[in-house]
């Protein structure tokens, strides 16, 4: 190791660049491409090498050379109280870890964990009174559907084993989640999924309202669609309709008002139940701590994780209302499943921590005080010629990326090119931690950590107006359009933009 | 008050009407808590803990198998935690790392058996089996074969996310969530406990040999993407293989080019005696689980770890591990399972397994004695015995009788008496025990005290 402590550590640095490259698998990660290449020209691409983070504050993180990045990211929509937390967290599991360190939920129970079902249970809206607790998010969606399994078995329904999902959203990757992931990338290769789930419409307004089309009405021609699914697949037969209240994967797709209205009301019609995945849109990204108040809808279950700790440690858990536990209370019913790991002290004991600093230090109102900034900031970015649409909700947004003003997609090779390559990269050289993404149409996301202030913001917003700006460029879109330019959205500060182009497109989504 | 101070000392019977007003516990009856007052353990000390009244247990399960440095070691472990959790409480493993990731990847491959220095981080054992089983299926694809299928063992378990449930091999927490992903076949376990009396130990590997080559071919061997078995099989109650068993495995996995995974996620970390039961035994896989031990449960972390032949077509190529776990190498985690490594070296926690292991076996022995207690099975600190009706001709339990052993007489009773360990009737009905790994004679004598007291007194009862 380098004697020096200030300054870059070169050798440490070198050090941890070979030993991740000898030992670590990394996620979703080219493992050869993630590393500087032999001989690439410095300051390129191919010449970054793999972004090791050793240091963070705030919401910022720092890595082995001592570069400084905004985590407008959260690293992946985890870090809510961003990194300067640790003292207070680890007091907190100082004394939990001196008492239990360990403890399962089987069979027995501990207080930290149900210290953490109470806390939870009564921020959650209506009945959703009983938390069943995981390490993640994936684990959480696998506990959600074999609970919905047993209690359909417990009311004598057991031939509802099918679901419904959406098309191109992200529910995790264990094979039982991965069956309601609708990313086929992330599918192929795994074979044949041990659920029947149906993948709907997603609410890409963007891409999928009609000219000429209300949001009522296409509202109404998403919800038909599921109508029509579920009859196809057999109403007696579904068990579960899963969504994200404001869609990840694809790019935050935002529902149309009235469209969770219109799921509870179907999900009642056929006995269905209705579940939140508020792995993402929970723990105040979206302002509340279930991500689904503002909708006016209680969910029969929500699975969450992520925020749920702030991701100072893994947790996860699913909450369930009062008419799933009392069909799963029935004496003669086990509930068959169980994470040896699920409802960890240490977790359990930063879980409450989490709470009780979200309200001392007002982190929902922070949200929700600085939405509109926030949105005005990011709808401000659509004079960009690149930029086609401006979306999101609460600190989750995403800017779609279009070659033109008739919103032509990218094709192949401009993607590789365009997310794969000269995005990472200038968003490296900008300090800039954001999400290029093309699992639906071509975005850039943002999720900044929820104690971020005006100033903060701003700054994220100025960091992609450079990028997009040199991307756009990079892609021969250099023209700026005018404000007259009847795609060009609102200007800073004005009002919110249809989130969907007025002008004609001549194809839509085949 | 703060919601966050837990030692609020609020009463037992407030914590139990409020864990039963909110806790969903898992694989228990919820409504079982209405006639008997759920347990609610506070706090832990070396191999005991301590419930809300005050009443003190030997944990003879070691917290389902996991807390090999047992219950004391919490300072230290804040410690470490706390620094990391100063320094950087988060960031992922997706296309970027951090230290702590770093370190515990090349700790861990530094302790694997010969030939693996590649780690994938998980949250715990059901994900890393996932993992395991995706990552074989993507090797296969990326050598240009297709090969999805999965070969586990009967009555085995390896976890209850959904992918991990389609290997394991207990119907009863099957059949609830069936369909499940399809094309996975089980094949037999060594269980040899009712195996003919004249059969020989050579005979009896080459039958579960048979059995498996017969599986595999029957599958279509070039459909098999991986085999997947623990070194000694938890449930049924310690299984271990019979000699030859594993050379033989290997051997055919070789033949019909199927990957073999040992499932570590028990045996791993000293449980046997060595930091992997894959080397005590010379398995020799292509991947192995592990979690649980990997922290001594301080934390909630797993690791699939990757021989290099199997890594190599995923360095070379353009492809990705088409795979990721948000939590999977989180820097807290990873700091701790980096400490408690440090501690078991410290403390050569594996080397006093194997130095004791003899003596542990030797104070178990004596239960034999016992007239329901048929079988004495297991190695390093993981045993099981199996109750019977009849010692002589091994006569088993009936489904109803060893049900009602287990759930209305041993399990209440042996927690009575103040011992924690597993009344387990997913296969035949055995008794398990599995004490942190920090365990000595003191404790031995404990353990074998309570069951003898439990066992005989169940003995009479039935009979």
């Amino acid at each position: 190791m380098s004697s020096t402590i200030d300054g870059p550590r070169a050798d440490a640095h070198d050090d941890l660049q070979a030993a991740a490259r000898e030992h670590l698998l990394l996620h979703f990660t080219k493992q050869s491409a993630a590393y500087a290449q032999p001989g690439a020209e410095p300051g390129t691409a191919a010449a970054d090498d793999l972004l090791v983070l050793e240091r963070g504050e705030g919401a910022y993180v720092f890595d082995t050379t001592g570069r400084r990045y905004i985590d407008a990211l959260s690293s992946l929509f985890c870090s809510q109280l961003g990194y300067s937390y640790g003292e207070e967290f680890s007091a907190a599991i100082a004394s939990q870890l001196q008492e239990l360190p360990f403890n399962t939920n089987w069979n027995t129970a501990h207080p930290a964990a149900i210290r953490l079902a109470e806390a939870l249970a009564e921020r959650a809206p209506g009945d959703l009174n009983h938390v069943f607790f995981t390490n993640g998010g994936s684990e959480a969606v696998e506990a959600m559907w074999k609970m919905a399994r047993e209690y359909f078995r417990a009311i004598g329904q057991p031939e509802r084993t099918k679901a419904i999902a959406r098309k191109n959203a992200y529910h995790g990757v264990t094979l039982g989640a991965l069956s309601f992931t609708g990313v086929p990338g992330f599918k192929d290769g795994f074979g044949t999924p041990p659920i029947d789930v149906t993948h709907v419409g997603n609410t890409n307004a963007f891409r999928e309202q009609r000219d000429g089309e209300s949001e009522a009405a296409f509202c109404a021609r998403l919800l038909d669609e599921i109508r029509d699914a579920i009859a196809a697949a057999g109403p007696e037969q579904v068990a579960v309709l899963i969504a994200e209240p404001v869609q990840n994967a694809g790019g935050c797709l935002v529902p149309p008002a009235g469209y969770w209205a219109g799921l509870r009301a179907i999900c009642d019609e056929h006995g269905i139940l209705l579940v939140a995945d508020s792995v993402i849109c929970g723990f105040g990204r979206l302002g509340n701590w279930l991500g689904i108040e503002h909708e006016g809808v209680v969910p029969d279950m929500v699975t969450t994780a992520k925020g749920l700790t702030s991701a100072y440690v893994p947790g996860g858990a699913v909450f369930v209302n009062e008419q799933v536990a009392d069909g799963l209370f029935d004496p003669a019913i086990v509930l068959r499943h169980g994470i040896t790991f699920g409802g960890h002290p240490v977790m359990a004991a930063v879980a409450l921590r989490n709470i009780e600093i979200f309200e001392r230090d007002g982190i929902l109102e922070n949200v929700r005080a600085l939405e509109p900034h926030l949105r005005a900031g990011m709808e401000s970015l659509r004079d960009l010629p690149i930029v086609g649409d401006v979306r999101g909700r609460g600190f989750f947004w995403a800017v779609e990326l279009v070659k033109d003003a008739e919103a032509t997609r990218f094709d192949q090779s401009e993607r590789d090119d365009l997310l794969r390559g000269f995005l990472p990269h200038a968003l490296r050289r900008a300090g800039l931690i954001a999400r290029a993404d093309d699992r639906g149409d071509s975005v850039l996301q943002i999720a900044p950590p929820l104690i971020a202030d005006a100033a903060l913001l701003d700054e994220i917003v100025a960091g992609l107006r450079s990028v997009l700006t040199a991307a756009g460029e990079r892609m021969g879109l250099a023209t700026p359009r005018t404000p007259a330019d009847p795609t060009a959205g609102s200007r800073p500060g004005g009002p919110a933009a249809p989130a969907r182009l007025t002008n004609a497109r001549p194809e839509g989504r085949p | 008050m703060s919601i966050s101070s837990i030692a609020s000392h609020a009463g037992a019977a407030e914590l139990r009407r409020s864990a039963q007003d909110h806790l969903w516990l898992h694989f228990s009856q919820m409504s079982d808590f209405d006639q008997r007052p759920l347990p609610v353990i506070v706090s832990g000390d070396g191999c005991h803990v301590t419930d809300v009244d005050g009443k003190r247990y030997l944990d003879g399960l070691a917290g389902l198998f996991a807390v090999q440095i047992g219950y004391g070691h919490g300072e230290e472990i804040g410690a470490a935690a706390a620094a990391q959790m100063r320094e950087l409480p988060y960031f992922t493993n997706w296309g970027s790392a951090h230290p702590r990731a770093i370190e515990l990847a090349e700790e861990v491959a530094s302790l694997a058996p010969e030939g693996f220095e590649r780690v994938f981080f998980t949250s715990g054992g059901s994900e890393a089996v996932e993992s395991a089983w995706k990552l074989a299926r993507q090797y296969h694809a990326l050598n240009g074969e297709r090969r999805w299928k999965a070969i586990g063992r009967d009555v085995a378990y390896h976890g209850t996310s959904m992918g991990a449930l389609s290997i394991t091999g207990l119907a009863s927490i099957r059949s609830p969530f069936e369909p499940l992903v399809p094309q996975v076949a089980h094949v037999r376990n060594t269980d040899r406990f009712r195996r003919p009396a004249d059969e020989t130990e050579e005979q009896f590997t080459a039958l579960l040999l048979e059995d498996m080559e017969h599986r595999i071919r029957s599958e279509g061997p070039e459909t098999v993407a991986m085999v997947i078995l623990e070194p000694v099989q938890n449930s049924g109650g310690a299984f271990t293989p019979p000699a030859g068993y594993f050379a033989g495995v290997r051997a055919l996995c070789d033949e019909y080019g199927i990957l073999l995974c040992a499932d570590e996620v028990i045996t791993g970390f000293g449980r046997l005696g060595d930091w992997f039961a894959s080397r005590r035994y010379d398995i020799r896989p292509d991947l192995i689980t592990c979690a649980k031990g990997l922290s001594s449960a301080y934390a909630s972390i797993g690791a699939l770890l990757v021989s290099d032949r199997v890594a190599a077509p995923f360095y070379a190529s353009d492809e990705m591990f088409k795979h990721g776990i948000t939590f999977g190498g989180h820097p807290v985690q990873a700091a701790i399972a980096l400490k408690n490594i440090e501690i078991m070296k410290r403390l050569d926690v594996v080397g006093h397994v194997d130095r004791e292991q003899d003596a542990f076996r030797r104070t178990l022995e004596p239960l034999l004695d016992i007239p329901i207690v048929g079988d004495l099975r297991g190695t390093g600190f993981f045993y099981a015995l199996e109750l019977v009706k009849d010692r002589d001709t091994r006569q088993g339990f009936t489904a109803a009788e060893g049900k009602d052993l287990l759930q209305n007489v041993l399990s209440d009773r042996l927690f009575d008496a103040g011992l924690i360990c597993r009344a387990d009737g997913r296969g035949e009905p055995v008794v398990q025990v599995s004490p942190p790994l920090i365990a000595d004679q003191a404790i031995f004598d404990e353990m074998a005290g309570i069951l003898g007291e439990v066992l005989t007194e169940a003995a009479a009862r039935v009979r």
